[in-house]
């Protein structure tokens, strides 16, 4: 029996969605998912319970028959989804050019390859979910893996809001090295306490950007469309869940007494 | 015969103006030229000591240059370790009158500095600013690239600006003999030259500073007639000196040259005006309270009282204005809405949802 759960905010549906589409696939018995989804700022854990602090949000996801209290050690392993932002490197790229980076366009700011990766550095340590993460980690003793918000969807290339931040990237070939910066500040943030799965590598068109195939593609609000650039759907969701589901059963037998 | 003193206001008199006030207060000691409005665009620039006067600008509410901005994410402790978040452009301290010519030239395509680029241990550094980059940069290139947009963000500073405060702190520099260019450190301190032995000791004077404090007004008014400038000079002593002299005689000399200077070129140019912070916090008047026990760095009280004078004198008391709340650009309003949106979906019952 494997009891795993998945904790995040708007990238847990998609893996509720995974998990639907997977569960009946051989190899997924004895695995029992608990998928607690709120606010990561509504998160909180008290006394070995991970909750809901809002009474209204907990009435709410009572009346609605979702997780709004997870007892932390009825749980074998603990996934949280959206812990890391590619944007905030794409967020530093568009002020300022690293000196490794390309011939900026004017307007663009040059520094070390030190000061961008401390800007960097310094906006990933503000993301809510890296912050509850923690929290969680000072009240379990269990494996916690952290997957990261998934890359940009290759059509945000084109999407008018975004053009202009993001064709640099791929224009001036500084994808690669700046996945690499991402991937290398996830791990100096979050390494030594969590491990990190990957974005499966499948769902990618290129190292900064996610397929479009696996993008939801919009959300409806206000009986207009939002485009939308980093939810996906449930297969991108079963494939990123199978991911965890491996490194969960491989972390839990390392963890069992010989 | 009437005494010409006898209708001198009191500040005219040393019992009424120092000696009677209660100090380190000094009413009335500044006599504004011009008023420093909010909406006025200030630059800043100068040795250490400008940096106080430009927090105290920014944390005031003037409208403060900043054409270099830091990226975001950098905490400011970070930021001023790579240079920025302290003047208008990223270009450390200016120590000397020549050091600011020569960057305006620079910025304007009128000079050209020798032996401009210095190394350490496999890494690059702009000769000219060596310390916004603490580690280098990996190549010439890299150093020339960021230079040239320094030039450009320094160069819309000084065209855009309606007010430059500049702080003058020193009267040595160490000079590319050859090119004439003044760098801010010595060579060897933070990164080495090719060629040291090019590069000497030099101790500006009067008429130097003076000449080369005319030519960057005159110059600047050229392309900008509606800038103005307000001089001070730094309290803070010398570190060392590279003279003969004891560190003490060097820091007066060069004290008194500078405070000279300013007063000299404030008789010689109306938009030009000084503002007297050296003599608050080193005037005996304030029996040296406002230094820190190695009577060299200024304390937090002393900038205080410092800008207290600033603000009386041209802020209207300079009170704090609320800073306006940044709102959040279009895509990122909407990526919140599709986050919530989705998030909603968490709400629906899910079968594999389970405590």
């Amino acid at each position: 029996m494997l009891r795993l759960c998945i904790i995040g905010a708007s990238h847990v549906p998609a893996l509720a969605d995974g998990w639907a589409r997977i569960a009946g696939e051989g190899g997924m018995e004895g695995v029992i998912p608990t998928f607690f989804t709120t606010s990561f700022d509504l998160m909180e854990v008290r006394s070995g319970v991970l909750t809901i602090a809002s009474e209204r949000h907990r009435s709410l996801f009572a009346e609605n028959g979702a997780t709004y209290e997870v007892q932390l050690n009825r749980q074998d392993a603990f996934v949280i989804a959206g812990v890391g932002r590619f944007k905030d490197i794409v967020t530093v790229y568009d002020h300022s050019r690293g000196e490794s980076h390309a011939e900026p366009r004017p307007g663009k700011h040059v520094v070390s390859d030190a000061c961008f990766e401390a800007a960097v550095l310094g906006l990933m340590r503000e993301d809510r979910a890296g912050r509850f993460a923690r929290m969680l980690r000072a009240a379990t003793q269990a494996p916690i893996a952290l997957t990261s918000v998934p890359m940009f969807r290759s059509g945000a290339l084109t999407y008018p809001k975004l053009v202009r931040r993001l064709s640099p990237l791929r224009e001036a070939g500084d994808e690669v090295p700046l996945a690499g910066l991402y991937r290398s500040m996830r791990q100096r943030l979050y390494g030594d306490d969590f491990t990190l799965v990957d974005q499966p590598p499948e769902t990618l068109q290129s190292p900064a950007f996610t397929r479009d195939e696996y993008s939801i593609g919009t959300v409806p609000h206000k009986g207009r469309m939002l485009y939308d650039t980093v939810h996906m759907t449930g297969e991108y969701g079963a494939l990123a869940l199978r991911r965890c589901i491996d490194w969960a059963r491989t972390s839990v037998a390392a963890q069992a007494p010989a | 015969m009437t005494s010409p003193y006898a209708s001198l206001p009191p500040r005219n008199f040393w019992r009424s103006g120092v000696a009677g006030a209660s100090v380190p207060t000094f009413p009335d000691i500044i006599h504004p030229r011009f008023d420093i409005a909010r909406d006025m665009r200030i630059a800043t620039a100068g040795s250490c000591f400008a940096q106080h006067v430009g927090r105290f600008l920014r944390s005031s509410g003037y409208n403060v240059i900043d054409a270099e901005p830091p990226p975001p994410g950098l905490t400011d402790e970070e930021a001023k370790r790579f240079g920025f978040n302290l003047y208008s452009a990223r270009h450390g301290n200016i120590y000397t009158v020549r050091q600011l010519l020569q960057l305006t030239f620079e910025a304007f395509g009128r000079f050209a500095p020798g032996d401009s680029i210095w190394h350490r241990n496999g890494r690059y550094f702009d000769a000219l600013r060596p310390t916004v980059e603490p580690e280098g940069l990996r190549s010439i290139e890299a150093v020339q690239r960021q230079r040239a947009r320094h030039l450009r963000a320094f160069g819309r500073v000084l065209l855009d600006a309606d007010l430059l405060v500049f702080t003058m702190g020193l009267v040595e520099a160490w000079v590319h003999q050859p090119s004439g260019t003044v760098y801010p450190t010595a060579p060897g301190v933070v990164a080495d030259s090719d060629k040291p032995a090019d590069i000497a000791l030099h101790s500006f004077d009067f008429l130097e500073i003076r000449t080369d404090l005319l030519r960057f007004c005159a110059f600047m008014r050229r392309y900008n007639p509606k800038l103005r400038v307000l001089l001070t000079v730094s309290p803070v002593p010398l570190t060392a000196t590279a003279t003969d002299d004891h560190v003490l005689v060097a820091t007066t000399y060069a004290k008194a040259t500078l405070r000279a200077v300013a007063g000299r070129v404030r008789q010689e140019l109306d938009y030009v005006d000084y503002f007297p912070s050296f003599e608050i916090i080193a005037g005996h008047p304030s029996r040296g309270r406002f230094y820190a026990p190695n009577l060299r760095e200024v304390t937090p009280e002393g900038v205080a009282c410092v800008m207290q004078h600033f603000g009386a004198a041209y802020g209207n008391g300079a009170a704090a204005e609320p800073a306006a709340t940044p709102q959040p650009e279009e895509e990122e309003a909407d990526e919140k809405v599709i986050c919530d949106e989705v998030l909603l979906d968490a709400f629906a019952p899910r079968a594999a949802s389970m405590a």
